[in-house]
């Protein structure tokens, strides 16, 4: 089932085009991962999708409804959560006053477990200025875990994570997918995001393409020529 | 288990009350500030003055929230970012007040 479906999103910044006609859905049970080049607009359009940014042609659909100028706490409240690629986290509030909030915000959060599933532990009483890039991102995911949203946005997910935590991450991922939540991501790490993603969508030139499956997207010849670039492994090496 | 979705616009309890706290700190630093310019014998503002900070205190409050990352959650929460001015508003505003009440009284 479709959660979010943003439709013909265009947006102008300091007098270029940077999205002219983009599109993007996210299912329910999936997850998506939005590639594309440094400066091609994913940030944009996934902020557009958020409701932080405002597209000058378009709209969005979020479970149903349909917002030309939508805003982040609008949709928060029908089941979407954003996280940033930076500052998703109070610096003034310890991990555990960070889940205790979003506990006593959506009641029924499962909290233990979402603690549990992202080793988080040893960090409860420390604050984000005090973690690393890694355990932030984790502490970030066990949120959205515990809120349990319909709809997740990443933007950057892995970006400076190590092996490790990308995994831990990616799992969160896949149990926020299969706990029937639409997830969208953007990066540029191929290798580790491809190993959680049911589909893939390239934006390129302000506009998106549906590459499938990420193996089938790894086989896309102008998506490895454009993208990925000539020495990058095909699909079944990657795997 | 789908979770039900907010009702409210209050901040969580605890950033409701830091903002609160900052605010007030706002409010007395500019007071002390007034206070120690006139010698000692003026407490509250003039209604241009007193507006102007009420206004101040408002977009203070967006901006140290950013600043601090709070806006974020709080909209992931549910929470409409004009909530944080109003927050800070009302209570320089209700300060304010209290002060010229207080001054009042005192003469």
């Amino acid at each position: 089932m479709t959660m979010l479906h943003a439709d013909c999103i265009a947006r102008r910044l300091g007098g270029r085009q940077i999205l002219s006609a983009a599109t993007l859905t996210a299912d329910g049970g999936t997850v998506t991962g939005l590639l594309g080049r440094m400066g091609e607009g994913k940030s944009t359009l996934l902020k557009i999708c958020a409701g932080l940014d405002t597209p000058d042609g378009g709209w969005i659909e979020l479970d149903g409804v349909q917002y030309i100028e939508p805003r982040l706490h609008e949709l928060a409240r029908r089941g979407l959560y954003y996280l940033a690629d930076l500052g998703n986290l109070a610096s003034a509030l310890t991990v555990r006053q960070h889940f205790d909030a979003v506990k006593r915000r959506f009641s029924g959060a499962a909290i233990s477990d979402a603690i549990a599933s992202m080793q988080l532990e040893q960090l409860l009483d420390s604050r984000p200025g005090a973690m690393s890039g890694g355990e932030r991102r984790r502490c970030e995911i066990g949120l959205a875990l515990a809120r349990s949203p319909k709809c997740l946005i990443a933007d950057e997910l892995f970006r400076g994570l190590d092996p490790l935590v990308c995994e831990i991450v990616g799992r969160g991922l896949r149990q926020l997918a299969a706990n029937g939540c639409a997830v969208l991501v953007s990066g540029h790490e191929v290798r580790a995001l491809t190993a959680y993603l049911d589909s893939v969508v390239w934006l390129t030139s302000g506009t998106t393409h549906l590459l499938g499956a990420p193996a089938q997207a790894l086989e896309n010849e102008r998506f490895r020529r454009e993208y990925l670039g000539p020495l990058t492994p095909h699909a079944s090496s990657l795997r | 288990m789908r979770i039900g979705s907010p009702a409210t616009n209050w901040p969580d309890r605890l950033l409701g009350a830091a903002f609160i706290r900052r605010a007030a700190a706002l409010w007395t630093a500019i007071h002390m500030f007034v206070l120690a310019g006139s010698g000692g014998t003026v407490m509250s503002l003039e209604p241009l003055p007193a507006i102007a900070m009420v206004a101040m205190a408002a977009g203070l409050g967006v901006f140290d929230a950013k600043k601090r990352h709070e806006m974020l959650l709080l909209q992931n929460m549910g929470v409409r970012p004009v909530m944080v001015m109003a927050i800070w508003a009302a209570v320089a505003l209700l300060l304010e007040t209290l002060a010229t009440l207080a001054e009042a009284a005192w003469r």
